[in-house]
């Protein structure tokens, strides 16, 4: 199962740097097709925009950690294990309940979209605009299982203090 | 208001208190207002991705990040602080001076704080305790503070938010902030030179002026960046979004192929770093975008003008209001959330005030950035704290007389906007 879990997160990173990199790509083909070649391709700007978008859902979706979050944790910090247990689970919940909530909406924006194409590469909107629906589905799943952990016996490892971000980003 | 927005601030704020990550506390607001006003739920799609979607600038924040890391990947901050360290080295407290200088040049190619104390800042801090000759503690601090000018000239992150959420132009934020940002490095300088007396810190070696050639073309493509930029935009050629490309592909030639500082693996590293941040950001932007319309549809312009017009305020008391607040914000919030959620609900008053849209972004930029070294929640203590170990109680308490400083030079931004809106109008702002 840890096994997997690091195989899915390993493809799940190699996305993530592939499309940032194509985004990254992207926009020097077109410096250098505009200002060098004197011919500019239409469509690079539109694919960099594409590829950000979903950059930016699908590392949301699989790839930040609670830590990466921007969050307000002054209180929780200093607050003791059982306050912070209380904390959480009231977070999970809320944030589990509303994305669950908003999903059924969401879906049908999203499939309404679907009449609409991008103007340049005539892509289909409800496949661009997808990824968040994806995203929305893996902020609930998420919400249920730290849910399921803080209600469990090993809740305390979910609520113990955690490494400073930082340290361990730039070891 | 109605009772549906005074429900969705509370979830916002209250779940942000409880350490609910600023997007997830957002979404949750926004998604209970528009279930408590029978609107559709789905808009929280439509505007935050049409948003997205729409703003070709935001683009620009992960070629900043891009640009940044790479530069620091390479050897990129050895070669500067060399050529600095021939410049200033040879004051009292010369190093502080480096520091200072160092970060004014890297603020030309890179728009991030974090990213400077990252990169550039943990050399220097190296440098500076090599054989104990600063204090452990002044080290950190003069490096968080000067972090702090990294944003503020441009390239800038920070205005990049500012100016999707205030639909300003981020060409003349640019160069709103070159001024402020040498002001700040010119008063951090100041207080560096009066302590470094006081204290009596080093000086370095003087570094003969013979070697001065070879110490500068070993610089000289780095320092290339920044006029590559700045001419970039301003001769018209590039789009900033086009610019920051153009830096990202710039910093990654120079790190991976003419100094050969970075390898595939660090490669690698470096993006899925790049998309994190971005991820981070982006999210925060899409549910602030929602939170616009939250605003928008409650007619809050409409209501703080008719509000703010019936106290009689002058615009700069104001102004000054508005900045003890952020202040007292920054001691405790990030600077994204203050950027992106709390500045839109102050937007409508100022501009009912008829303040100047680049002045009030340049000033608030600022004062979000000092925020970033003011304790107990100021991020460059801890990211300076996290990569040097340097105990924060220590940073903490030499930061005081630096901060004290960036608060005169805010002070004297808000009062004489001319410092800011200067540059703006020598090239065409009508501000």
């Amino acid at each position: 199962m840890a096994a997997l879990v690091n195989i899915l997160r390993r493809a799940a990173e190699t996305v993530a740097v592939i499309c940032f990199t194509a985004m990254f790509a992207g926009f020097i083909l077109q410096v250098v097709t505009r200002y060098v070649l004197n011919s500019p391709l239409d469509w690079t700007q539109e694919i960099s925009v594409v590829l950000y978008l979903f950059g930016v859902f699908w590392t949301a979706a699989f790839l930040l950690r609670e830590r990466d979050h921007v969050a307000f944790t002054v209180l929780y910090d200093i607050a003791p294990m059982r306050a912070r247990r209380v904390m959480a689970a009231i977070g999970a919940v809320a944030i589990g309940v509303a994305f669950a909530a908003d999903l059924p909406a969401a879906w049908d924006y999203v499939s309404y979209m679907g009449r609409q194409t991008t103007p340049v590469m005539r892509l289909r909107f409800d496949l661009v605009f997808g990824i968040f629906l994806v995203f929305m589905v893996a902020v609930v799943w998420r919400s249920v299982l730290t849910l399921r952990h803080l209600l469990g016996p090993h809740w305390r490892e979910h609520v113990g203090d955690r490494v400073d971000p930082q340290a361990e980003e730039f070891e | 208001m109605s009772t549906a927005f005074y429900l969705a601030l509370f979830l916002l704020f209250g779940l942000s208190a409880l350490g609910v990550p600023v997007a997830f506390s957002t979404y949750v607001g926004a998604i209970a207002y528009l279930f408590a006003t029978h609107q559709d739920p789905g808009l929280i799609v439509e505007q935050g991705l049409n948003g997205l979607f729409d703003s070709y600038l935001l683009l620009a924040v992960p070629l900043f990040v891009m640009a940044a890391n790479f530069m620091n990947a390479g050897t990129v901050s050895d070669r500067l602080l060399t050529f600095c360290l021939a410049l200033v080295g040879r004051f009292r407290g010369g190093l502080g001076h480096v520091n200072v200088i160092a970060n004014i040049i890297f603020a030309g190619m890179s728009g991030s704080a974090v990213a400077d104390a990252a990169g550039i800042g943990r050399v220097i801090i190296e440098m500076m305790r090599r054989e104990n000759r600063y204090p452990a503690g002044y080290a950190a601090a003069l490096t968080a503070a000067a972090s702090v000018i990294g944003p503020i000239i441009p390239p800038s992150i920070p205005m990049v938010l500012y100016a999707l959420i205030s639909d300003t132009s981020i060409g003349y934020l640019f160069l709103g902030g070159i001024l402020p940002g040498l002001l700040i490095g010119a008063v951090l300088m100041a207080m560096n030179a009066w302590i470094a007396i006081k204290r009596n810190f080093p000086r370095d070696a003087a570094v003969p002026l013979a070697e001065m050639p070879r110490i500068t073309f070993r610089a000289f493509p780095a320092l290339m960046l920044p006029v590559i930029l700045l001419f970039g935009i301003y001769g018209g050629a590039t789009t900033p979004t086009e610019a920051a490309s153009v830096a990202a592909g710039y910093a990654f030639i120079l790190s991976a192929v003419v100094y050969r500082g970075m390898s595939f693996k660090e490669f690698v590293h470096l993006m899925l770093d790049a998309a994190r941040s971005t991820s981070v950001v982006g999210l925060i932007i899409a549910s602030a975008l929602v939170l616009n319309y939250l605003v928008a549809s409650e007619n809050i312009p409409a209501l703080m003008s008719k509000k703010i017009l019936a106290i009689e305020t002058s615009p700069l008391v104001f102004l000054l209001a508005v900045n003890a607040l952020f202040l007292l914000l920054g001691c405790l919030f990030d600077a994204t959330t203050l950027i992106l959620i709390v500045i839109p609900l102050f937007l409508p008053a100022a501009r009912a005030l008829h303040l100047d849209m680049v002045h009030f972004g340049i000033v608030m930029t600022v004062n979000i950035m000092i925020g970033l070294v003011t304790p107990p929640y100021g991020v460059l203590l801890f990211v300076i704290n996290g990569i040097t170990g340097i105990p924060l109680k220590d940073i903490i308490r030499e930061v005081w007389p630096f901060i004290a400083v960036l608060m005169v030079a805010l002070l004297a931004m808000i009062l004489w906007p001319d410092m800011v809106l200067f540059l703006p109008r020598r090239f065409g702002y009508l501000g």
